[in-house]
């Protein structure tokens, strides 16, 4: 089993698997350009941290068969759902999440890059703006009119009933 | 078209400065803003995994939200089965409810809470119009048959010339509304659902003039006829179907499925017999002799409908220390591909069965 060495933006080098690496498809593609590489490859947009956590990914993922292409365009909406050990893995502070997303988005780690989303997804579900805007610490750049605007217009949506609800037989028929 | 729109949108957020933020007011610390960091398209991707709901809330939280989350991708699949009918004051659809649904590729009502047959007959009104509608899913919706002129006429207008998927199970629809289906989408549709459903006999005579149906599901249609059902699937099925789900059909013979797949031209790849308990495990090893790549799914446990059959059954059950699961009764039939995943949902209605089967 080959090894190759990655090198973070903070210079410090990492010795990898290559088949681990390779679930990165932006090395999977420069080792088939340039064949072997005995130096540590430069991964600047990453820092050691992170790309211990995405390494981390990879290995417990080294196994999963390749992403299927995104032919699906039928299908309903995507599913939410993490899988046990992914939702462990992103259990780390905001910082870190969105560094790993962005990692995984530069290494083209298209399976990492949706837990990640999801994760943020599952962050924003059930919550009001103002949590929402808590939560994240984003500025509301609208002004009061505007958002007023904004909320009369979606309303329709923001009113509906969660399923848990019992159901009102008066209401449904 | 969604690109063109996020183009135009993404100068609009940069340019913009925020009016009402006072100079003085210290900006929030670089950094801590963990989406600023984020380019649009993963935002796009993180809204992608969100219900309507929730990508509403989104469009208030800031412009660049706003603009991002109004990307009419987004709003592609409609889910309107949580639609309260407050929403739809008088049976006036919001502007904004109403561009979407005039734009979605697919529109599903499951079960509603709260509204009802006259609220979704307003939405379908609106949906009729969206040049995209792709899929259409109707299902559980008490009281629609008291409509069915109301819903003939929404099949008549739909303005989409591509309605690909259509779910009209667990309602009650009549024939015309199928008739008026076929009447647009003859050419396009490739599945139809009708799923415990009380669609009658002349429904599959309509159902045999589409041009394109890959995927049919009859499941429990409790209300066709045995000589109905039986020219339609040895005789009159389209040759294009690729899936074929009769399951619950008490009425299903053999030889019906025989000529089926003797039948030149067809293209069935998999058929779903669960239920239909007159096939056996020896019909089946027949079938599978006629088409070797064909893919079943049956809860058949008999060897043959015989003395014999039931005997080795009985045998078989009492060489099983515990209860059998499914899988392995149905291993025994000749079969290529590993069974689907079993759900409880099937192995109680196999242990249902089991005791029917008992009796000799």
């Amino acid at each position: 089993m080959s090894e190759i060495k990655l090198l973070s933006s903070d210079q410090a080098t990492i010795t990898v698997e290559k088949s681990v690496a390779e679930r990165s498809i932006l090395i999977k593609n420069m080792l088939e350009d340039v064949g072997e590489v005995t130096e540590a490859i430069p991964i600047p947009n990453v820092n050691e941290n992170v790309l211990k956590k995405v390494i981390e990914w990879c290995e417990h993922h080294k196994g999963d068969p390749p992403a299927q292409a995104d032919d699906d365009s039928d299908s309903r909406k995507k599913s939410s759902d993490i899988d046990e050990w992914d939702q462990k893995f992103m259990q780390v502070d905001q910082e870190m999440l969105f560094e790993i997303i962005l990692a995984a988005n530069y290494l083209d780690i298209k399976p990492l890059l949706d837990v990640g989303c999801k994760t943020v997804a599952n962050m924003i579900k059930g919550k009001s703006p103002e949590e929402i805007r808590k939560t994240f610490n984003i500025q509301n750049d609208f002004t009061p009119d505007e958002e007023e605007q904004i909320r009369r217009e979606n309303e329709w949506a923001e009113e509906s009933v969660p399923r848990s609800q019992p159901l009102d037989i008066d209401e449904a028929c | 078209m969604a690109k063109e729109f996020l183009v135009l949108g993404r100068p609009l957020t940069s340019t913009t400065t925020p009016p009402t933020m006072p100079a003085g007011e210290p900006a929030i610390v670089s950094g801590a803003d963990s989406f600023s960091k984020l380019p649009t398209e993963i935002i796009s991707n993180i809204f992608s995994y969100l219900s309507y709901n929730d990508l509403s809330s989104c469009l208030s939280i800031c412009r660049e939200w706003y603009y991002i989350g109004n990307d009419p991708l987004l709003w592609n699949e409609l889910d309107l089965s949580n639609l309260r009918n407050t929403s739809l004051p008088h049976f006036l659809v919001p502007r904004t409810l109403h561009r979407r649904l005039t734009t979605c590729r697919s529109l599903t009502i499951d079960a509603p809470i709260s509204i009802g047959v006259h609220h979704i007959l307003t939405l379908l009104k609106c949906a009729s119009q969206s040049p995209n509608l792709c899929s259409l899913t109707l299902t559980s919706i008490p009281n629609i048959r008291s409509q069915t002129k109301a819903l003939e006429q929404f099949f008549l207008s739909v303005k989409s010339r591509n309605l690909q998927h259509v779910d009209l199970s667990k309602i009650s629809i009549s024939t015309s509304v199928i008739q008026a289906l076929l009447q647009t989408s003859r050419k396009t549709l490739k599945s139809l659902d009708l799923e415990f459903s009380n669609v009658e006999d002349p429904v599959l005579r309509a159902i045999a003039q589409f041009e394109a149906l890959e995927h049919l599901s009859l499941l429990d249609c409790f209300s066709l006829s045995k000589p109905g059902l039986r020219s339609f699937l040895s005789k009159r099925l389209p040759a294009s179907v690729r899936v074929l789900k009769i399951c619950w059909l008490p009425d299903v013979r053999i030889g019906w499925l025989y000529e089926l797949l003797t039948k030149p031209g067809n293209r069935i790849e998999k058929i779903d017999v669960r239920g239909c308990d007159r096939l056996t495990l020896g019909d089946l090893r027949c079938l599978q002799k006629i088409k070797p790549e064909l893919e079943m799914v049956h809860t058949a446990l008999l060897e043959e409908e015989s003395v014999w059959g039931y005997r080795k059954y009985l045998e078989y059950m009492g060489s099983l220390a515990p209860p059998p699961p499914l899988v392995g009764a149905a291993a025994q039939g000749p079969k290529r591909e590993p069974f689907p995943a079993i759900s409880t949902k099937q192995s109680s209605i196999l242990a249902s069965t089991v005791p029917e089967y008992g009796v000799p």
